[in-house]
């Protein structure tokens, strides 16, 4: 097994399910001769050439609404928004034709498509290209939003990603892209989309997060066993939505505690409804109130002050320790 | 017969529309498609087309008033009798689902503060969390108070305790639990959790204060002598308890702040016009507090004779429930295996305990210094605790010296007791 | 180095072959059939009547909101005439008579314009895509379509439609711009009806003219007389056949005319002239055509009544089978299906309170 970063996992995983099935194409900004700003096409376009690998135009929307077309006629595309802050202009795309064709046309035209974009925070980039926007895609239904937190994981989720039959944002946390390395088994591997899975296991409170987070999130749960003799149990979600909420439902209600981290913004964000699925499953288990260890509800800051955005651990076990307390 | 033509609703939330022109009246004969009125709404002037051939009886509206939307317009009389062609005159349907009721009833007090879990465990137990004093901040009520509260209400617990969870296992403190030694951990179960739960509540809930006194029993101890071999024929026990439940008894009559019980909300007390008194007894599973009921009905025999069987019975695990119920002032004599004085815990919702320590031969000097004597007296410790919110240590004297004096003159006891 | 003119130097034609009496420019004339030219009018006849009788539904209160489209029933029908079966066809909400021709089912449009779900299902094998609402977001999936149909070799092709104000969405210049770089077999049909709902099409657009658009992309742009069903067809075949032979791409802008109101809900009266309405109803598309028809002695009054009481006939009978059919649709169920390939889990536990709802049991939750 070969330790690899993030980046190279994935662009393992594109490779791989490229040469397997010849209806894969990727397609956006840069992907192609350039490999992609970020090098997650690298060599796409010399091994599969550029009917596979279409540089296209700087056309958000169209990248999109091509890849639904081409999706509706047998391949399975995957668009890759260079970051997910210009995504937005593809969500009429998103919302508008892909989530809801099958739906539409009750089962007789799909679109599985995968639109990968880099998002998040954490790498001292320019505006737009930090935020955090994952609940645009997860609050649509008929869109699968999937969130990977490891070399590993990434890459058996967008292989899964790839082949499944729904339309998937594959939302890419640039900050772990080449944060660590991991072994990858260079043998096919798989994770189930809408599936999370739990990283650490403890009896004392539940932490549950995804994405670049998770391992803030991890490191104050090692923090608490430490200082404090607190054993956490950690949910790293992987996808959003289909938001898996047996998991972490189970463990809170053996916890009767729970904290959530993302660094996306705090009203109406993944947490909102992480609590709404604690209360509607697990809420004659809770003994004290849930917390949530989330970015503030601003703009996400230029790059200097961006670290004071972020949750970091002195937040995550500030929240832990009043909930424990309680 | 004669069918109503109500203004349809055109969609896009129009609610209302001008009548812009009338093109119908009563006695015209009308196809389908032919136009009959033209109406104007916020959004277009549209033409009505006729949904039906037929004859128009009445016309209901005229040029330039507003209907609203299911307003009737005119009444006909179609000549189509087609089956299967959707009324769209028929009136509205009614709402045929009842909202289902919610099932309790409703609150009239502001919600009690308690955990989602406690409350979870206070159903699950059938405590009333508005029975339950809180010991948690902000008056909350804890998993503690709840169990604690179970205890007053034996029976539930049994009957649910199958399906219940576990109780969550308490947390460590914060700062660690590193062990120095072999440990052995033994689990708190059963009778021992719930008097573990029982004590804890009474410990945290009632200030209690403690009044100890010796009292002379050397007399009491020889009419005890003289009886024991008919108690034993009626097959009891003549114990000093049972003597000490007659005192107290006696006592209680003069004060009875002592047989009373605080409510809930800690704002009025309770005074018993009954004497139940409960009496600690050591069984292998751990502490049970029988009641002997009515205890001012029953001479000293009685008294035995129930108390005994009593014992008996909670050492084999035989109790009923009614028996463990609803005293009103307790005993605890532990004195037969020693200690010269203790402190006992109120046996909630109780406001006072006697304990009797043990007996001792004790020299007593009596008379005054110029002139004393010193006689061996069989001298009994008395241990009474009592929750200082209903009665100050004065009350406390006053009443320890009535049981005391009962007891140091058991002539008196049996004359007045 | 003085200023000169550069490439590309740019034409951009009009072709009319019908004139506003039916006429015909017999240079220009294509050929077609005697059969196909009496569908061609039949079609054509029963999207006309076919809106009106919808019109009329709606009034009654019998069908929901709808676009109407009559007066465009040329510039639809001529555009997808040239089409195989196999190619592509994506509409946005006003292409009745394309519609028509490709075979959909009248009771599926009533059931569609009535709220059901199980109207808007496309056909076993049909490559129509179901209406397009959002304006002109449907024109880069033409673009996808068919370059997934060229990656596949495969010569079959995509044709788009939008209206005139489309053209001034993103999604117009993107997709085209797209469908020029990488060459693909889209034919993209502005059916320039000038009015997007009270929006002339000189306040859309100063540019003269929707077809010269195709410029800006590198990429052919012909107008089209849309009320000349000729025209349309003529233009459109070609259009299709430089698709198929791996040309690329073509812009048809048919200079069409709305006769009706942009939807049920829309008063044409409030933004534009009687006089306006009737100097379009002078070039009629069915008009012209007929009278071509007539000159060429395939139509005569009495085949033309004959048409129209097979019409009359043919729409009772749908809206019959539509009533019927939407008596029978009493699961509101269906509105869970077809979400994803798998229903989650969450959305199965909605699904059961909705059914649990229904049919009046009491949900039970997971305390």
């Amino acid at each position: 097994m070969a330790k690899l970063t993030m980046a190279e996992a994935l662009n393992l995983a594109l490779h791989q399910e490229m040469a397997s099935d010849d209806s894969v194409v990727v397609l956006g900004e840069d992907v192609g001769v350039d490999g992609g700003v970020f090098r997650i096409t690298e060599g796409i376009y010399q091994a599969f050439g550029e009917q596979r690998a279409m540089d296209t135009p700087l056309a958000e929307s169209a990248i999109i609404g091509i890849a639904i077309g081409m999706a509706i006629n047998g391949l399975r595309p995957v668009p890759e928004i260079q970051f997910s802050g210009f995504s937005y202009l593809a969500l009429t795309q998103l919302e508008s034709h892909a989530a809801r064709m099958r739906w539409r046309s009750r089962g007789r035209f799909t679109v599985p498509l995968v639109v990968r974009m880099p998002y998040g925070g954490g790498v001292h980039a320019l505006e737009h290209h930090s935020e955090s926007k994952e609940v645009f895609f997860s609050h649509i239904p008929g869109l699968k939003c999937v969130i990977p937190s490891s070399p590993r994981n990434a890459r058996a989720l967008l292989v899964s990603a790839i082949r499944d039959p729904d339309p998937v944002v594959f939302m890419e946390p640039k900050a772990l892209y080449r944060a660590f390395r991991e072994e990858v088994p260079e043998e096919e591997e798989t994770l189930p989309l809408g599936k999370s899975r739990r990283v650490r296991e403890g009896k004392d409170i539940t932490l549950i997060s995804y994405g670049a987070m998770l391992h803030r999130t991890l490191e104050a749960a090692e923090q608490l066993a430490k200082e404090d003799g607190i054993e956490a149990d950690v949910i790293d979600l992987l996808t959003l939505s289909p938001l898996d909420d047996q998991l972490f439902s189970d463990s809170v209600r053996n916890t009767g505690r729970a904290i959530i981290v993302h660094e996306a913004q705090r009203s109406f964000g993944a947490a909102g409804e992480i609590i709404a699925r604690l209360v509607e499953h697990a809420f004659f288990y809770l003994e004290a109130p849930i917390e949530r260890v989330t970015g503030y509800d601003i703009t996400m800051p230029y790059f200097a002050r961006e670290h004071e955005y972020l949750p970091d651990i002195p937040r995550i076990l500030a929240a832990a320790r009043r909930a424990l307390s309680t | 017969m004669s069918k109503e033509f109500r203004l349809q609703d055109p969609g896009e939330g129009i609610h209302e529309a001008e009548i812009v022109d009338v093109y119908i009246k009563p006695g015209d004969q009308v196809r389908d498609g032919d136009i009959l009125l033209e109406v104007e709404t916020d959004k277009a002037v549209v033409e009505v087309p006729s949904p039906f051939t037929g004859t128009i009886d009445e016309v209901r509206v005229s040029k330039g008033e507003v209907a609203e939307v299911g307003d009737v317009l005119f009444t006909y009389t179609s000549e189509e009798a087609e089956a299967g062609k959707p009324d769209t005159t028929k009136e509205e349907e009614e709402g045929e689902r009842e909202e289902a009721k919610a099932q309790t009833s409703h609150r009239t007090a502001a919600p009690i503060p308690a955990a989602p879990s406690t409350r979870r465990l206070a159903r699950e137990l059938g405590v009333a969390l508005e029975e339950v004093s809180p010991s948690g901040p902000h008056g909350r009520v804890t998993d503690e108070d709840v169990r604690a509260a179970a205890v007053g209400k034996p029976g539930k617990e049994e009957k649910k305790a199958e399906a219940k969870a576990p109780a969550p296992e308490k947390k460590p403190a914060a700062g660690g639990s590193e062990q120095r030694g072999k440990v052995e951990t033994v689990p708190l179960r059963g009778l021992r959790r719930k008097v573990a739960e029982h004590v804890s509540e009474a410990w945290r809930s009632v200030p209690h204060v403690n009044h100890q006194s010796l009292v002379d029993i050397t007399e009491l101890e020889a009419l005890r002598q003289r009886h024991k071999q008919e108690a034993e024929a009626a097959g009891a026990h003549l114990t000093t308890t049972v003597f000490a439940i007659k005192a107290v008894v006696a006592a209680l009559k003069r004060f009875p702040r002592f047989n009373a019980s605080l409510d809930e909300s800690g704002e009025t007390i309770v005074l018993k016009h009954y004497y139940h008194i409960g009496v600690a007894v050591d069984t292998e599973q751990g502490l049970l507090v029988p009641v002997v009921h009515n205890a001012d009905h029953k001479n000293l025999i009685e008294l035995a004779v129930e108390l005994s069987a009593l014992a008996e019975r909670a050492r084999a695990g035989k109790l009923g429930l009614e028996e463990l119920r609803g005293s009103s002032f307790s005993i605890t004599n532990p004195g037969m295996l020693g200690g010269t004085a203790f402190t006992p815990l109120i046996n909630t919702p109780n406001v006072a305990i006697l304990g009797l320590a043990q007996a001792t031969l004790q020299p007593v000097v009596r008379g005054t210094l110029e002139k004393y004597t010193i006689e061996p007296r069989l001298m009994l410790p008395l241990c009474l605790a009592f929750d200082h919110r209903v009665n100050d240590g004065a009350d406390a004297s006053r009443f320890i010296a009535a049981i005391t004096e009962a007891l140091s003159d058991p002539e008196e006891l049996l004359l007045k007791g | 180095m003085p200023r000169h003119p550069i490439e590309p130097l740019y034409r951009v034609e009009y072709l009319s072959i019908l004139g506003s009496d039916g006429q015909l420019d017999a240079e220009l004339e294509p050929t077609l059939d005697d059969d196909t030219l009496k569908r061609f009018y039949r079609t054509m006849l029963l999207a006309r009547r076919f809106d009106e009788f919808q019109l009329k539904l709606q009034r009654q209160g019998r069908l929901g909101t709808f676009a109407p489209s009559s007066g465009q029933e040329a510039s639809q029908l001529g555009a997808v005439a040239p089409l195989r079966k196999e190619d592509w066809v994506v509409p946005s909400f006003r292409e009745l008579a394309a519609y028509l021709w490709r075979g959909t089912k009248l009771d599926q449009i009533l059931l569609y314009f009535d709220g059901y779900n199980e109207g808007a299902e496309p056909g076993e094998d049909t490559r129509d895509l179901p209406t397009a609402i959002p304006v002109g977001t449907q024109i880069p999936h033409a673009v996808g379509l068919s370059y997934a149909a060229r990656y596949r070799g495969r010569d079959e092709v995509a044709m788009v439609f939008f209206g005139d104000g489309a053209t001034s969405e993103g999604d117009f210049h993107e997709g085209l711009n797209f469908a020029g770089v990488f060459n693909t077999p889209t034919i993209f049909v502005c059916q320039n009806n000038q009015w997007a709902i009270s929006m002339p099409r000189e306040h859309q657009t100063h540019s003269k003219t929707l077809a010269q658009k195709a410029l800006a992309y590198g990429i052919p742009g012909i107008q089209v007389d849309g009320n000349d069903v000729l025209a349309v067809y003529a233009a459109a075949k070609e259009a299709v056949e430089r698709a198929r032979s791996g040309e690329g791409p073509t812009l048809l802008e048919c200079i069409t005319y709305r006769l009706a109101a942009h939807t049920t809900a829309d008063d044409p009266k409030r933004y534009r002239s009687k006089e306006e309405e009737e100097a379009w109803k002078q070039c009629d598309p069915l008009r012209r055509f007929r009278r071509y028809l007539e000159d060429k002695g395939l139509l005569d009054d009495s085949t033309v009544e004959t048409m129209e009481q097979e019409i009359e006939q043919e729409l009772k009978q749908a809206w019959q089978r539509a009533e019927k059919r939407m008596a029978e649709l009493t699961d509101p169920t269906v509105i869970f299906d077809h979400q994803f390939a798998e229903m989650p889990p969450y959305l199965q536990e909605q699904r059961d309170a909705f059914v649990a709802l229904h049919t009046g049991k009491k949900e039970s939750k997971d305390g």
